[in-house]
């Protein structure tokens, strides 16, 4: 076997472990960045409200559209883009931190005093940001000779419009240094509720005036002298815009609705957390007119699909196999010759059923089966093989193959039924954060041994035993990370982590007790339906679960606002697949359970043994 | 830019005359220890802050005890997030005669805001006069996994005063974790911030050395990202505040510098006086609330530690400007 | 002349430095279980020494002569000082320095403290303060005086030695001989007499300037910048201390080195027309002490000295660079910057006043830029080699000048810059 790093790790190597593109040195997001059919809706210009999940990949998209990440990137649609000039992206993030510091000015939210100093942040940062941009593009535009000239000429023209001093600021550092300044005495003395010499600092600063204004002004230099095209092409890219208030919001959308066509923006953020459409104006945003909606989570059942291959936004299986191989090579590990499918097989439970025969199938389908369940399979059997294969025997060999091992399953012995290509790329939910925690996951399971080309002829190389303990704890492991999430910018409120566990560990026993104690159909158990009526505080519970990647809505495909109004209409989910191996469930879409029968039915139970103070929690009485 | 100046010290070390001494009445048993061994001195004020969403009954800690040990106890209902009317009695207790204020502050039990802005006020103060304050802290028995119940999470601020630089995208967070018990929430912490780099500590010598033990068990996930472990004692403030500024120090000038302590309290304070000292590093509170608050038996051992803080004067300051004082 | 590298560290503390393979007393537990004598004291690290060697060996470092400038113990204690010597052996190997040209100067904490503490009108004990660093069986004796006149010895009146070969002449002086551990300030001392000893011996023994000759004491001769005037710092050295100085300019000794401030310094003050380079070297393994804002990392320093040039209109100078690293426990030793107290390189040799540095930079600028448009750096320095050995504040404060006087422009790349005309002067006309 190779042993790649030379000795036993006793941590795992980067790319393998860390699943937030934050933590990435630009060369290693771009080594390791996939471009896909998202990402190329994203390089238009226009403005877009970018909905994923936590882990769903927004971060390492946004990031990609700025130019200084562009223009390292090898892939030949992006690298004409920057020959162009047309595409010009500037990343900025307004993260946790970058929000509490407004918090802790003291001010109430909606006042004046909060939004001016929301507006003096945004101008700030952006300036920050450009400043990085701006030195990409004069590293890309201007011929060697001329670098420094040109430079000079920029940082001259745009210290003038920034009320930066003329000495000594000549360089693009100096700039940076003197919005370091500017940013220092406008740092109030604040947790003691002084603020007015903030104001007195601040005061006539063009930071201080009109959203962007410093930043429309730089670009205007920029244009000029670096001679680009008269065409719109400055691109905004504002990442984790979930931690900001509704407030921010309408300000942010107030400046869609009616600012310079020179600067379109692309925003990112949790679904359900895009406050609203409205605007200071009086008139909202528009979806499609002023704006669209991006939602970039990706059903990997959907993805995968054989029947529906082009609807992949995903390119999949190709995204994940490239996602392997790319931090493999960045890496050092030598790999050629090594697939997924080489390192994990098939899956039992989710792949073709090759070595189920159909009178075992058939016989096995009466005894576990519905009896209507098991006459449609006859009927079709006779009828037409191409049907009951589609229909009946795809859908039900891994429920089969499930419900055997888990009645068979003695105590202390291991399951072996979580494995697999397509078991891995499904409990993985399509999120890049969960695909490279479990590639480590799967890496270390082995001490990162991975095969040699002869070896890999033997498939799987990681056996199903080991794959099915590592899905198993990475599915515990996710599960429990529910504790700590937390309501962030407009659902924020108090504490969730609590309520969210609760109610994912009710809807996950109660699907793992129907599914072991109900004969199957074809209909797997594994996602609800939130009606209309639940009240607020559930449906922000319910939308939390959503941004954080525990469940995810069947999106409405043609709709400008895709995801379903949680709590204004009916609306079906399906668990995270990553949820499937801790609650032994098929990870197989379904028709939706009502949720509130699904929790009335385990409130009865519940109630029977006593344990009724998880329901006031969860807040079925509104007391959430 | 002031002068932090921290000792270790012992009780026998203390003053025999104090300008305040402020205590945290709350439902700990310990939060009436620190007040037991030194009520004899002289105190020109007494201060006692409590929690205005804590019931009167819950708890021994009781009042009784305290106003029996400080006969001037004056009580100073304040809520756990906003510590105005706590400055605006420090501000009073300032007007007092001499060049120096002497401070003593029992905070074993008091909220990390509160002795947070105790700290950032003796900063921002220390203009005027010097101060110096003392802080006491009892630890408390060991607390079984078992009746330990984990921080639901809601929401990671800055400490007001402790807000670093303005956050640039482009200019790569080091993230510098004190472990405590609160695994889950330190790995959401870890997601939410995106640290390019990560660094953590964690108590150890303890008094109970099973604590260093479970707290790294607790935090595998911090443990797997980060480069640098250091361990650092428990009962001496002064060693770990040195570590931490020398790790913000010399990494200041190519990240933002982000403390986030998640373990016991001394090293929280300790975080928070480097975050003071150096204004472009920000520690930040890891909020929440847990179903049954920590809360076991004081023991006989304290951590006394002596905060002295001095202001150079405007000429100094500009002459100390020269030297190149790092912002990044 | 022949280039020299020479080594510097100070301040060690070992018995209380930061790494327990720096402690004597280390043992398992000693940080809880009351053994450790410096109660204060808390020791995080282990591998200190470890990583030093690591740093030397990857980065293929070495010098010719390792000089340690005094409080290499926390407290003079006999199994402090063998330590020292396991230490010392140990760096000066992993330098490829041999033994004979280590040089030893005591500190305030390099005397027997526990002696000290016994109650003793007589003065005896005060007599038996070097015994440990002095002990005749251990290597440390040897650093301290391996070349002498006759009845030199730091440990004796007139507390001086001198260790010379081919290359260089390095005084060293005792200055912290009437320092006792129950003082309130430490501060060094300088005698009369000592002076005058020196001077004779200078008298008769300076031949010339084919040597380098560097000054070695433990406490600093000036006043550092101090942030609060209201208590002044006194541990600078007292008594003779202006005689001293006089004496070392006249002689053009080329270098001062010194330790006790744990802060790294570096200046080139001139007196009587001879530039003098003060290096105080920091503290190479003390516990992280965050006074003075953070500007004092654990330091370690060479000194190459390439030659001596003309000074002025008669005279000679040393020039050559002072390499500084600063500990930083994730990484190890990484180049010092200037807010830390040194940059990474700093040259020195060329000493100009300002006004004078200013028109000959000015003028070499403007040829060039009328030339090419531009002036860079590195081809100024390839011209005009004097430009090389400019001290960085120097050239700094210079350029700063020029830069708002004509309006130019100043491009940084690494450590090369290229000075622009401004695009101000050409928008004016």
């Amino acid at each position: 076997m190779l042993n790649v790093t030379g000795e036993h790790s006793r941590r795992p190597p980067k790319l393998f472990s860390v699943g937030e593109a934050g933590r990435y040195s630009r060369e290693e997001l771009v080594q390791t960045f996939v471009p896909t059919d998202t990402y190329r809706q994203l390089l238009t210009i226009g403005n877009q409200i970018i909905l994923g999940s936590r882990g769903s990949g927004k971060t390492t998209l946004t990031k990609m559209l700025a130019h200084e990440y562009m223009a390292a990137s090898d892939d030949r649609d992006i690298k004409d883009l920057i020959a162009e000039r047309t595409f010009l992206g500037i990343y900025v993030a307004t993260g946790t931190s970058w929000v509490g510091a407004l918090r802790n000015k003291g001010w109430l939210e909606d006042s004046p005093e909060a939004e001016h100093e929301f507006q003096w942040r945004v101008n700030l940062s952006v300036c920050f940001s450009f400043l990085r941009t701006l030195r990409s593009c004069i590293a890309t535009y201007c011929p060697e000779e001329q670098k420094y000239e040109l430079e000079r000429d920029i940082v001259t023209e745009i210290r003038e419009v920034w009320g930066c001093p003329r000495n000594p600021v000549s360089s693009l550092d100096d700039l940076h240094r003197c919005l370091r300044s500017i940013e220092g005495t406008g740092r109030s003395h604040s947790g003691l509720g002084d603020s007015t010499n903030v104001e007195q600092a601040k005061g006539g600063s063009v930071f201080d005036r009109d959203l962007f204004m410093p930043l429309l002004h730089a670009m205007e230099v920029a244009d000029s002298l670096l001679s680009l095209p008269e065409t719109p092409h400055w691109v905004l890219c504002i990442d984790e815009a979930e931690f900001l208030t509704t407030t921010h919001h309408r300000i942010l959308n107030s400046y869609m609705r009616s600012g310079a066509s020179k600067l379109c923006f692309k925003i990112t953020t949790l679904p359900y957390h895009h406050a609203d459409c409205e605007t200071n104006l009086g008139v909202p945003i528009v979806p499609t007119d002023d704006f669209d909606y991006v939602y970039i989570d990706k059903d990997p059942v959907m993805a995968y699909s054989n029947k529906r291959p082009e609807e992949s936004g995903a390119r999949c299986p190709d995204f994940v196999t490239s996602m392997f191989h790319k931090r493999a090579s960045a890496s050092n590990y030598e790999f050629e010759h090594i697939s997924l499918h080489a390192l994990l097989g098939d899956s039992l439970l989710l792949d073709e059923p090759s070595g189920f025969a159909d009178t075992e199938f058939l016989a096995e389908l009466q005894s576990l089966a519905t009896e209507k369940t098991y006459e449609r399979a006859q009927r079709l059997y006779q009828e037409s093989r191409p049907e009951y294969y589609d229909q009946i025997k795809r859908k039900l060999s891994g429920a089969i193959l499930l419900k055997k091992r888990l009645m068979e399953q003695r105590p202390g012995s291991k399951l072996d039924i979580y494995s697999g290509e397509k078991m891995f790329i499904r409990c993985s939910d399509y999120s890049p954060r969960r695909i490279v925690q479990l590639l480590g996951s799967l890496l270390e399971a082995i001490d990162y041994q991975l095969p040699t080309e002869q070896e890999s002829a033997e498939t799987p190389f990681i056996k199903e035993v080991v794959q099915n303990e590592v899905l198993e704890i990475f599915s515990e492991r996710t599960l429990k990370r529910a504790q700590s999430v937390r309501g962030v910018g407009p659902l924020r409120a108090g504490r969730v982590g609590r309520n969210l566990y609760t109610l994912l560990k009710l809807v996950g026993r109660y699907m793992k007790q129907r599914f072991r104690e109900e004969k199957l159909t074809t209909d797997p158990i594994f996602s609800i339906e939130v009606p209309s009526n639940v009240p607020p505080g559930f449906a922000r519970l319910v939308k939390i679960a959503v941004a954080y990647g525990f469940l995810y809505p069947h999106v409405k495909e043609k709709d400008p606002d895709p995801l379903p109004r949680i709590g204004e209409e009916k609306a079906a989910l399906h668990f995270a697949y990553a949820l499937a191996p801790y609650f032994q469930l098929n990870p197989r879409r379904g028709k939706g359970r009502n949720l509130l029968s699904v929790l009335g039915q385990n409130h009865a139970e519940r109630l029977g043994r006593g344990e009724d103070d998880q329901l006031q929690l969860f807040g079925l009485e509104g007391a959430i | 830019m002031n002068d932090f100046r921290v000792i270790d010290i012992e009780f026998q070390d203390l003053h025999d005359e104090y300008n305040a001494i402020l205590v945290c009445w709350s439902d700990e048993p310990r939060c009436t220890s620190v007040a037991q061994r030194v009520f004899r001195k002289a105190f020109k004020k007494c201060l006692m802050l409590r929690d205005c969403t804590l019931s009167s009954d819950a708890g021994p800690g009781s009042e009784t005890t305290l106003r029996k040990l400080f006969p001037k106890l004056k009580s100073l209902s304040l809520p756990r997030d906003d510590p105005s009317l706590l400055i605006a009695n420090l501000n009073g207790i300032a007007k007092a005669d001499g060049e120096q204020l002497n401070i003593l502050v029992d905070y074993s039990s008091m909220p990390r805001l509160w002795y947070a802005a105790i700290l950032r006020w003796a900063q921002t103060f220390a203009g005027e006069k010097r101060v110096e304050l003392d802080l006491a802290y009892t630890i408390s028995d060991y607390i079984s996994e078992q009746n330990f119940r984990p921080l639901e999470l809601e929401d990671i601020p800055a400490i007001p005063g402790c807000d670093g630089v303005l956050d640039d995208s482009n200019v790569p967070i080091l993230g510098i974790f004190g472990l405590g018990f609160d695994g889950i929430a330190a790995s959401e912490v870890l997601e939410e911030l995106e640290p390019s780099t990560v660094y953590a500590y964690l108590a150890d010598p303890v008094p109970f050395p099973e604590y260093a033990e479970r707290a790294r068990r607790e935090n595998q996930e911090i443990l797997n990202a980060q480069k640098l472990l250091l361990p650092l004692p428990l009962c001496s403030i002064r060693t770990v505040y040195g570590y931490l500024s020398e790790l913000a120090v010399l990494s200041k000038s190519t990240h933002q510098v982000k403390l986030i302590p998640m373990g016991p309290k001394p090293h929280v304070v300790a975080a928070i006086l480097v975050a003071l000292r150096f204004e472009d590093v920000a520690c930040l509170h890891v909020a929440g609330r847990r179903e049954k608050p920590e809360s076991g038996e004081p023991t006989d051992k304290a951590i006394v530690t002596r905060v002295q803080i001095r202001k150079p004067s405007e000429e100094v300051q500009q002459r100390m400007l020269r030297y190149g004082r790092a912002v990044i | 002349m022949d280039e020299i590298r020479i080594a510097v560290i100070s301040d060690l503390h070992v018995g209380g430095a930061r790494s327990k393979d720096l402690c004597p007393y280390a043992t398992a537990g000693c940080e809880v279980n009351g053994s450790c004598p410096y109660k204060t004291k808390k020791c995080v690290e282990a591998d200190f020494l470890d990583r030093f060697e690591q740093f030397a060996n990857e980065k293929d470092l070495e010098a010719d002569y390792l000089l340690i400038l005094g409080d290499a113990t926390q407290a003079g204690q006999p199994d402090e000082v063998y330590l020292v010597c396991e230490v010392i052996e140990r760096l000066r190997e992993s330098l490829g320095i041999a033994s004979e040209r280590v040089a030893f100067i005591p500190g305030n904490h390099d005397v027997d403290w526990e002696v000290l503490s016994i109650l003793d009108h007589s003065g005896v004990r005060f007599e038996q303060r070097f015994e440990p660093i002095a002990y005749p069986k251990w290597r440390l004796k040897k650093w301290m005086s391996r070349s002498k006149p006759k009845n030199w010895l730091l440990t004796v009146p007139p507390y001086l030695t001198v260790w010379q070969d081919q290359s260089i002449v390095m005084v060293g002086y005792n200055s912290a001989w009437a320092d006792r551990d129950s003082a309130d300030v430490h501060h060094g001392q300088v005698d009369e007499k000592h002076v005058e000893e020196l001077e004779k011996w200078l008298n008769d023994n300076q031949k010339g300037h084919e040597r380098y000759w560097v000054f070695l004491t433990h406490y600093h001769p000036i006043q550092y910048d101090n942030e609060f005037p209201e208590t002044p710092d006194f541990s600078i050295m007292n008594g003779k201390v202006r005689s001293l100085l006089d004496l070392l300019y006249h002689k053009e000794f080329d270098i001062f080195l010194h330790g006790h401030k744990h802060r790294p310094f570096l200046n080139a003050p001139i007196m009587h027309g001879h530039p003098l380079l003060v290096l105080g070297a920091g503290s190479f393994s003390a516990p992280p002490d965050m006074r003075w804002d953070g500007r004092n990392p654990n330091s370690f320093h060479i000194v190459t000295l390439r030659g001596r040039k003309p000074l002025f209109d008669s005279g000679e100078c040393a020039f050559g660079e002072v390499r500084s690293w600063a500990y930083y426990r994730p990484e190890g030793w990484i180049p010092s910057q200037r807010g830390w107290g040194i940059r990474f390189k700093e040259p020195f040799g060329t000493y100009l006043s300002h006004d004078d540095l200013k028109r000959q930079l000015c003028s070499t600028i403007e040829e060039s830029v009328s030339k090419s448009g531009k002036a860079i750096w590195s081809s100024m320095v390839a011209e005009e080699q004097d430009f090389a050995f400019v001290m960085r504040d120097d050239l700094d404060k210079v350029l700063q000048d020029l830069c708002s006087e004509k309006g130019w422009s100043i491009m940084r790349k690494d450590e090369d810059f290229i000075v622009l005309p401004g695009k101000d002067a050409e928008r004016d006309r």
